[in-house]
């Protein structure tokens, strides 16, 4: 039987976090850990208290950052599966079944949940974003993937060690496909619906920063 | 003599003594203050001397000195552009690192 962890990278998210948590445990997902990524507010109090196990960072890092904390803690107890879920209710928690499945069977290292098989509902500018962000990607780390910058994804215990993850804010999402590419590791992709609220849409990534992605994949290709 | 030589003169010099004084305190390499100084020196020198830079010109075919020192003005400025870039990228990740650290420890 294999556990199951879920990561939460959480920055001032204290009105969404507790019901986040509430949904997961509903659906049966006890090991939930919130990194507080350097909150002003409330959120690692009532993360705490909504039962997950919280790390706070004393400064804000960045998604990046907070990822690298909570896969980190999630290796160190035992966790043979880490799915990323992000706090701002973006994410469904009945996704979570279907996206680690490949992981359970085998038929895969790394699962990340797509929004882009089910356009519907999401706003026309970020799906061109995407789309010219996930040609790019392909073009500098060889990884196909409808959905590079989803926050809803899913590694095996193999793969979570596999992957370094060096860079801090939100291009973090770029480098794990770089990781992926890197260490040949199998990529399955599985449809979700994400939640559209003012609320997420206000928390989620700008399509704005495409070009400011772009600029930091392209040096970090050049670095390595 | 005109305005600029002299404003110019003048920096350098300052420039210098300030190199030289973090030298002393142990705030700069010698190799640092040497290159500095080196650096105001050849710029000090060129403002007195313009027609100095007809050499490097004719070296690299450009018509005008002064187009060979802004040319290189440039390359060196981008080069090291891109390593403080590099040198802030490598802070903000050890910063992380200390960051999380720190998150563990709290445990």
């Amino acid at each position: 039987m294999k556990t199951i962890y879920i990561v939460l990278p959480a920055y001032n998210e204290e009105q969404a976090v507790g019901p986040v948590l509430r949904s997961l445990q509903r659906e049966g997902y006890e090991n939930l850990v919130v990194v507080d990524d350097g909150s002003t507010d409330k959120t690692a109090e009532i993360a705490a208290e909504s039962g997950a196990d919280v790390y706070r960072h004393a400064i804000n890092r960045g998604l990046g950052g907070a990822l690298g904390t909570g896969i980190r803690a999630a290796l160190e107890k035992g966790a043979d599966i880490i799915v990323t879920f992000d706090s701002d209710g973006q994410h469904n928690p009945k996704d979570i079944k279907r996206l680690i499945q490949p992981l359970q069977k085998g038929t895969a290292d790394v699962v990340i949940g797509s929004r882009l098989v089910n356009p519907r509902g999401m706003p026309f500018i970020r799906r061109i974003g995407n789309r010219g962000l996930n040609i790019i990607t392909y073009a500098l780390f060889g990884v196909w993937t409808t959905d590079s910058q989803s926050g809803l994804r899913a590694f095996s215990r193999h793969a979570a060690e596999k992957i370094a993850i060096k860079t801090n804010r939100m291009e973090v999402s770029s480098e794990i496909i770089k990781e992926i590419g890197r260490n040949h590791l199998r990529l399955k992709e599985v449809p979700i619906r994400p939640i559209y609220t003012d609320y997420s849409l206000k928390h989620g990534q700008k399509h704005a920063n495409g070009f400011k992605i772009v600029g930091k994949l392209v040096l970090e290709r050049l670095r390595k | 003599m005109n305005i600029l030589q002299i404003m110019i003169a003048l920096f350098a010099l300052f420039a210098i003594s300030r190199s030289y004084l973090r030298f002393k305190n142990g705030n700069a390499t010698l190799g640092e203050f040497i290159v500095w100084t080196a650096v105001w020196l050849v710029m000090a020198v060129i403002v007195f001397i313009p027609g100095l830079t007809k050499w490097p010109a004719l070296l690299f075919g450009i018509q005008r000195g002064i187009d060979v020192v802004v040319y290189l003005s440039i390359v060196i400025l981008f080069y090291s552009e891109y390593r403080i870039y590099s040198k802030i990228e490598k802070v903000e990740q050890d910063i992380t690192k200390l960051t999380r650290e720190i998150a563990f420890k709290k445990k």
